[in-house]
């Protein structure tokens, strides 16, 4: 990360049985200013309401039944869960891209080998991480982020498969990896010209990810 | 549709005690229409993945779907929910999130001992329900904390719903965790007066003043 890294409060309060929306958007506040000194290039206030869903992904992830081939690339089909039920459920959230000044090709399921591209895939998910897990501490333990990219080649590049999508093995970066937005069905690009984003340029490689917060 | 009984309040209480003086450091009795589920609580064990997604057939994505647990949820009137308190110094532990995701036991010995917890919680659950069977209800059905593979199965290398004959090892002590079927836990809490904290890999002790894990079983 380019600035300091996040570090938990010292106190940490009990979470609360109703959070006040005055103090949720206090709380959003602060984390889009961590955001920035964590490294991120812009922030954006979200609801759910301004997220947009590629809904031709979300119907193949909805048909996916089965669970032995889950997890060939982030996320995993969720066969039983709808993530655009979850994703409605927040009030807000944090959109956040970073400054890419480098292509990035497509590499699909393949493992990332050029050290750029694997800087900056690990720099959105670190970001995201953080702002989450400050979001956690806050009490906002329901926070939930979204990277960008494929983990396997971010985190597993010696691996063969990745391990999660075997029956009755884990992943083997828990509580690092992230699903990319787009895995999640959401359009990143077109989200983001729906916020008013400077940054979006369908030319340009757009690292961008989401943390939503309840 | 009938709607459920509603349990007599002397067998509750007896219920109530059970948990109370068998280990819980406080229990309540409440009504099933406030156990709130949400369709996130599922996703937290999904998204970052916990190191059990997928390796316990009770933790996401299998288990209980958020839709499977309001059914069951309507089916009853009364629970008995109860919490087991654990000390920062063990379930905020500086080594404690490693030892548990590589199973390697801490010099501390603060992975055998939430172990323990745990067990406590999962033996709780498991008496409760004999006693209310015993006592006259005619159904229960128990949620515990944390993933059953861990506490019940700690030596096996997988779980055998998931990889092997397809049944459980311990069909009487297994149950799905509440955050595993959606049960939002920690809001329960809270809104009961519990004071419960987030509590997660880089806490410390001092940081929080004590963690909690807690129980649920409906009686019908």
């Amino acid at each position: 990360m380019e600035s300091k890294p996040f570090v938990i409060p010292e106190t940490i309060h009990p979470i609360r049985a109703e959070i006040d929306p005055a103090c949720l958007g206090a709380d959003i506040k602060t984390l889009c200013t961590s955001a920035l000194g964590w490294g991120a290039a812009g922030t954006a206030v979200i609801g759910p309401e301004d997220l947009v869903f590629d809904d031709k992904r979300l119907r193949t992830m909805a048909t996916k039944t089965d669970l032995d081939s889950m997890s060939t690339c982030w996320p995993l089909a969720y066969p039983i869960d709808e993530i655009k039920k979850a994703l409605f459920a927040y009030d807000k959230g944090i959109f956040l891209y970073i400054d890419v000044n480098i292509d990035l090709p497509d590499d699909g399921d393949n493992p990332e080998h050029n050290k750029n591209h694997l800087a900056a895939y690990r720099k959105i998910h670190e970001i995201i991480s953080a702002v989450e897990s400050a979001a956690f501490y806050m009490g906002h333990y329901l926070a939930m982020g979204f990277a960008a990219g494929n983990c396997r080649s971010v985190f597993c590049m010696e691996e063969g498969q990745c391990s999660a999508a075997t029956v009755a093995k884990g992943c083997t970066a828990p509580y690092k990896s992230r699903p990319s937005m787009s895995a999640a069905g959401i359009d990143p690009l077109k989200t983001a010209w729906k916020l008013h984003l400077p940054q979006p340029d369908p030319d340009r490689p757009f690292l961008s990810g989401l943390v939503m917060v309840a | 549709m009938i709607p459920p009984p509603t349990p007599e309040p002397e067998k509750m209480e007896i219920l109530r005690n059970l948990a109370v003086t068998h280990g819980a450091s406080g229990a309540s009795i409440i009504d099933a229409g406030d156990i709130p589920v949400d369709p996130r609580v599922r996703f937290k064990c999904m998204i970052p993945k916990c190191y059990m997604s997928g390796r316990c057939g009770r933790c996401p994505p299998y288990g209980y779907s958020t839709e499977k647990t309001i059914r069951i949820l309507n089916n009853y009137e009364q629970a008995i929910f109860f919490h087991v308190r654990v000390e920062s110094a063990i379930i905020a532990a500086k080594s404690l999130s490693n030892s548990i995701t590589s199973g390697q036991a801490d010099e501390a010995g603060n992975l055998f001992s939430l172990g323990g917890h745990c067990m406590l919680v999962y033996s709780l659950v498991r008496m409760i329900r004999k006693k209310a069977m015993k006592i006259g209800f005619c159904r229960t059905e128990g949620f515990s904390a944390s993933n059953c593979k861990d506490i019940l199965c700690f030596k096996k290398k997988t779980c055998r719903e998931l990889n092997g004959s397809g049944e459980c090892r311990n069909p009487e002590m297994s149950v799905p965790s509440m955050e595993s079927a959606g049960i939002d836990a920690f809001r329960l809490a809270a809104k009961i007066g519990w004071e419960i904290f987030p509590i997660g890999a880089q806490c410390e002790p001092e940081s929080v003043k004590r963690g909690m894990l807690m129980g649920l079983v409906l009686v019908g």
